[in-house]
């Protein structure tokens, strides 16, 4: 999760001011993001999506350049109290990677060529901004 | 970057600094992502707004909706921020 993200919660996310949706956009040249998208939505069948997302956020350093992540990601649902062998299977199976293809397929169509990227009320914002920023955009979009 | 770009980098001090194969135009061609300007900053996302599948309806978990699932917040809150994003 991006360091912004804690202060818009606090200030807009949990005073009903904004909602945050996440997307994955999973980048090609990045090895395992593809199955680190899949694994968020594994673990989000099992009720965790925030927690695992914010797992490998976290944990990137440490498996982005391994040759198969499955063990890692089945390892972190398994710390989080998740069942470690059905995030494998849905893995394996590619359960959600139409879903992961489907947010990319809409990021694109938004006008997302890169990450982090946002919609802020369907405004597009491409860079990791700083809280100021995201501040002074919502309180214009509050404005209205 | 490309090399000579790297290299006047390095020269003002910068370390953290990488040259890219073949440059801008080697990235381009591979078809990686970019970060455009004005021109994408300017694309309204007017056709997929937030929660709309065009694909049809949203895969579910069983329980719940996944795209409910992957947001915070109140569905009735009147700024709607979606970020995209990847995890390496």
């Amino acid at each position: 999760m991006l360091l912004t993200v804690p202060e818009i919660k606090k200030n807009y996310i949990d005073t009903g001011k904004v909602r945050y949706i996440f997307r994955n956009f999973p980048l090609g040249f990045h090895a395992n993001a593809q199955k680190a998208a899949e694994a968020v939505h594994c673990a989000g069948a099992q009720g965790s999506f925030w927690p695992m997302h914010d797992e490998l956020f976290a944990a990137q350093s440490a498996w982005s350049g391994l040759a198969d992540v499955t063990d890692t990601f089945a390892g972190y649902a398994a710390d989080l109290g998740l069942d470690g062998a059905a995030l494998r299977v849905c893995l394996e199976s590619g359960r959600f990677a139409a879903q992961v293809a489907q947010e990319v397929k809409e990021g694109q169509a938004a006008g997302v060529g890169g990450t982090p990227s946002f919609l802020l009320n369907g405004q597009l914002m491409v860079g990791a901004y700083p809280y100021a920023e995201f501040e002074r955009r919502i309180e214009a979009e509050l404005a209205k | 970057m490309s090399a000579g770009a790297a290299l006047k980098l390095m020269a003002k001090g910068l370390t953290n600094v990488a040259a890219l194969l073949g440059g801008w135009a080697a990235w381009n061609q591979a078809g990686y992502p970019v970060e455009r300007g004005a021109a994408a900053t300017a694309t309204p996302a007017s056709a997929n707004p937030p929660g709309d599948s065009p694909g049809g309806p949203p895969e579910t978990y069983g329980t719940g909706d996944l795209r409910e699932v992957a947001a915070l917040g109140s569905a009735d809150a009147p700024v709607t921020i979606v970020e995209y994003s990847d995890f390496q």
